[in-house]
């Protein structure tokens, strides 16, 4: 028994930031492993009906490193750098081979990038030469019948694009084992609230986001198998000091602004955009006959992101769950060519009483002036 | 769209009626609604044919926010705007109107002030929309009716041709299915906000006027198209246009529309032009600029250049009248369900404009910006020249004149008048 002791344990923090780091590679490592891979744009492409057509579903970031001559000649801008880069990376083949790209509407943006793509391939531009099939899937968020009964058809006709991508029709017993993955991923990522918002705090915002991204790269059970170690993990660590912060506003597809914070004495307990918390949040009914209306009422009833929300139901979200985190502050973080957000903050303001916000407009995709940030936040923590 | 200012343009007798209607119209509605009349502010492409026929006054967000930006009010506005912690230089056309609501001093506001809304209905088809409609709503306290904008994967290109019969096979009909019943909302939505019924055989002569009216516009732009020089400068069509846009359906839009085109016709019987001396045929791609609407006549006398198109009359040709017996709210559907669509999901805009530029023997484009690389393809591939003058057509903060007149002499110079002399010489 001794000798086993010195077996080292893989630590998971290193092998999710490795995954994380590797983001853009996700699919080429999930080629590699014979699987047939569907990339999804924006929070609300439904990943279980992608994997019951057969598919690794893979959630597309951008990459805020890399320049996007196309994407802006293409969308300009008046369109997010996150939407600029990925239809960049489309056009460049950079994610790799891809067997068709399914994209929400999480924002305008999205159908702006949805356009562009389109015009290009109608037009047999070479440019386009390298995107994969198209499939737009117009998810309406405004809590309606005939919005619900809308997005039921747009849901199954999803079903039955990716069932001619795969040359296979999506089965009922096929989306419920996929629905059943995803609830369970879901419910461990909710876990770590325990983590990020207690007495002591175990995990980074930082690290929560990480999982919270890497979710959407890989298979679920292996997903929620390092979930399970990350938390194992984490209940052995030192608690992280820090002034607690909530991140609101634009969504984050990497980590940049986080490690930014949390480096300046401040840890993040909790965001509400379309990449962090809030895209595990909530559960697709299982014990319903019809799942397609399950899955469809899931992404229908999704919490508020900053685009196609009210103000009322943004700041509402937003107060709440910086409340549950026991946020001293909050951060609007808003980039440009997003404007929803924007519009949001006087009322987040007033839903959050005596937690102050910090609103930091006009930001790019990446830390475009990472000094004057640091300054800003520096300033913000030290009064919380 | 088409805002406060006397009506400029060439003497048409159907600009300074219309104008003279829609001002003692919003004068009386002004009144009507102190005395506890609805009224209903909307968004241009939310279905007004259901309003007119529920008897419901209503204006625009569009020209609202024309008539502020022409009463030179975007400056102060958008700066309060900006006081109260929103943006100021997002969505310009529809915040401004926005910003209007906190200037409440019938002394200082434009026509008197906008009266007091018994509801909101708005089409966030953009995502600063919806919440302007929202934050509007609530300064005024009065409720919000929004329309979902939906999207489809495909269609045919040439939207123009089956749109007025056969706009089943142009628009997704799931699309047409979520307006239809967004449409019954509204109506039970009116019904129970302002005490009004709802009859279907009014709502099928309102829909018979407004397709009449519209086949008017249609000849008035197709005689617009093939006469050189032009009747019309733009400036004639702003207000002769839109003011029965808004009041399409009634039969005043109809008769006004009808009047319009006899005169239009007179004018080309009798050799009557904007500029006699026009050498070259220019468009305006966009809204218009409303702040500064003199801008549009400034070319002529130097240049003998006249802004013969703009998308106003062009539209109102091509995408307003639709045919259908069975099921009005579905005829009504077809003309909005896809309306963003035209102007956004190309090839659509540009393929249209191309078409407009063809007809209309357009030698020159000019835009405010940001209409992108698709649409500078098309024209630079139908040989069009395009000037795009970088601007906001109701923010007033955004424009500098002398930069633009001297983008547009270079222009005229260079590039659309080397293109209408090919022109004229292949006459």
């Amino acid at each position: 028994m001794a000798g086993l002791q010195e077996i080292p344990v893989p630590d998971a923090f290193a092998d999710l930031k490795r995954l994380y780091d590797d983001r853009l590679g996700a699919v080429r490592n999930a080629r590699a492993k014979g699987q047939r891979v569907v990339g999804c744009l924006g929070g609300d492409a439904p990943e279980e009906l992608v994997m019951a057509a057969g598919f690794q579903p893979v959630r597309l970031t951008g990459d805020p490193g890399a320049a996007t001559p196309a994407g802006d000649r293409y969308l300009g801008p008046t369109v997010d750098g996150d939407r600029r880069s990925q239809f960049q990376l489309l056009l460049d083949g950079a994610y790799g081979d891809l067997d068709g790209v399914v994209i929400a509407r999480d924002g305008e943006n999205f159908v702006r990038l949805f356009y562009a793509l389109r015009a290009l391939r109608k037009m047999a531009s070479p440019e386009a030469a390298k995107v994969p099939p198209l499939h737009f899937y117009d998810l309406l968020h405004m809590q309606r019948p005939a919005s619900a009964h809308y997005n039921r058809v747009r849901t199954q006709q999803l079903g039955e694009v990716l069932g001619r991508w795969s040359g296979k029709a999506v089965e009922d017993d096929a989306l419920r084992g996929a629905i059943a993955a995803c609830n369970e991923n879901r419910t461990r990522l909710a876990a770590l609230e325990r983590l990020r918002t207690g007495d002591a705090i175990r995990l980074s915002g930082t690290e929560a986001l990480q999982l919270a991204i890497t979710s959407r790269l890989m298979p679920k059970a292996e997903h929620s198998a390092l979930v399970e170690r990350i938390t194992a993990q984490a209940n052995g660590r030192p608690a992280i000091a820090g002034k607690r912060v909530f991140v609101t506003g634009s969504g984050h597809d990497h980590t940049a602004f986080y490690e930014l914070v949390e480096g300046l004495g401040a840890v993040i307990v909790g965001d509400d955009h379309e990449w962090g918390d809030r895209s595990f949040a909530g559960l697709v009914d299982e014990t319903t006959t019809d799942p397609i209306q399950a899955l469809s009422e899931r992404y229908h009833r999704a919490p508020p992101i900053g685009a196609k929300y009210s103000v009322a139901e943004r700041a509402a979200y937003t107060a709440d769950r910086a409340r549950r985190a026991g946020a001293q502050g909050v951060i609007a973080y808003i980039k440009t060519g997003d404007p929803g957000p924007r519009w949001d903050v006087p009322a987040q303001r007033a839903a959050l009483g005596d937690v102050p916000l910090l609103m930091l407009d006009d930001q790019g995709y990446g830390l475009d002036s990472p000094d004057a940030l640091k300054a800003s936040v520096t300033a913000f923590v030290e009064i919380l | 769209m088409s805002g406060e200012r006397k009506p400029r343009g060439s003497g048409i007798a159907a600009t300074a009626d219309a104008y003279a209607y829609h001002r003692a119209w919003f004068k009386r509605v002004q009144e009507q609604v102190a005395a506890g009349a609805p009224f209903a502010l909307i968004s241009a492409e939310t279905p007004v044919e259901i309003f007119e026929a529920m008897d419901i006054p209503y204006v625009t967000v569009q020209w609202w926010s024309s008539i502020v930006s022409a009463k030179q009010k975007a400056p102060a506005y958008l700066g309060r705007l900006r006081e109260l912690g929103y943006p100021d230089d997002q969505e310009q056309y529809f915040a401004l109107g926005f910003a209007s609501v906190f200037d409440q001093d019938p002394e200082s506001a434009a026509w008197g002030g906008l009266p007091q809304p018994t509801l909101i209905c708005g089409d966030p088809r953009d995502d600063n929309h919806g919440k302007i409609y929202e934050l509007w709503a609530k300064e005024y306290g009065c409720p919000l009716y929004a329309y979902e904008r939906t999207i489809f994967n495909d269609a045919p290109d040439a939207w123009w041709d089956l749109g007025r019969h056969r706009w089943d096979e142009l628009i997704d009909p799931a699309c047409l299915n979520l307006h239809v019943e967004e449409t019954k909302g509204l109506i039970r939505f009116l019904e129970a906000a302002t005490g009004r019924t709802f009859s279907m055989d009014r709502l099928r002569e309102v829909l018979d006027l407004v397709n009449e009216q519209e086949e008017y516009f249609t000849k008035v732009r197709d005689l617009q198209a093939a006469t050189v020089p032009a009747p019309l400068g733009v400036t004639d069509t702003f207000t002769s246009v839109m003011m029965p846009q808004w009041h399409r359906g009634t039969p005043w839009g109809r008769d006004k529309a009808k009047a319009f085109y006899e005169e239009v016709k007179a004018r080309v019987g009798a050799g009557v032009a904007a500029w006699p001396q026009e050498k070259m045929r220019l468009a305006w791609f966009g809204t218009g600029l409303w702040f500064n609407t003199a801008f549009y006549d400034a070319f002529q006398e130097e240049y003998d250049a006249v802004f013969v198109w703009s998308m106003y009359l062009a539209i109102a040709a091509d995408g307003y009248a639709r045919y259908g017996d069975e099921d009005p709210l579905r005829t009504m559907a077809a003309r909005y369900a896809a309306f963003i669509q035209y102007m956004t999901m190309e090839p659509w805009p540009s393929s249209w404009l191309v078409k407009e530029c063809r007809l209309n023997q357009i030698d020159g484009v000019v835009s405010l910006g940001g209409v992108g690389p698709f649409f500078e393809q098309a024209l630079a591939e139908a040989g069009i020249p395009l000037l795009d003058l970088r601007g906001n057509n109701v923010d007033s903060r955004q424009w500098d004149e002398d930069r633009a007149r001297r983008m547009m002499a270079d222009f005229l110079r260079d590039e659309a008048g080397p293109k209408a002399a090919d022109r004229r010489a292949a006459r």
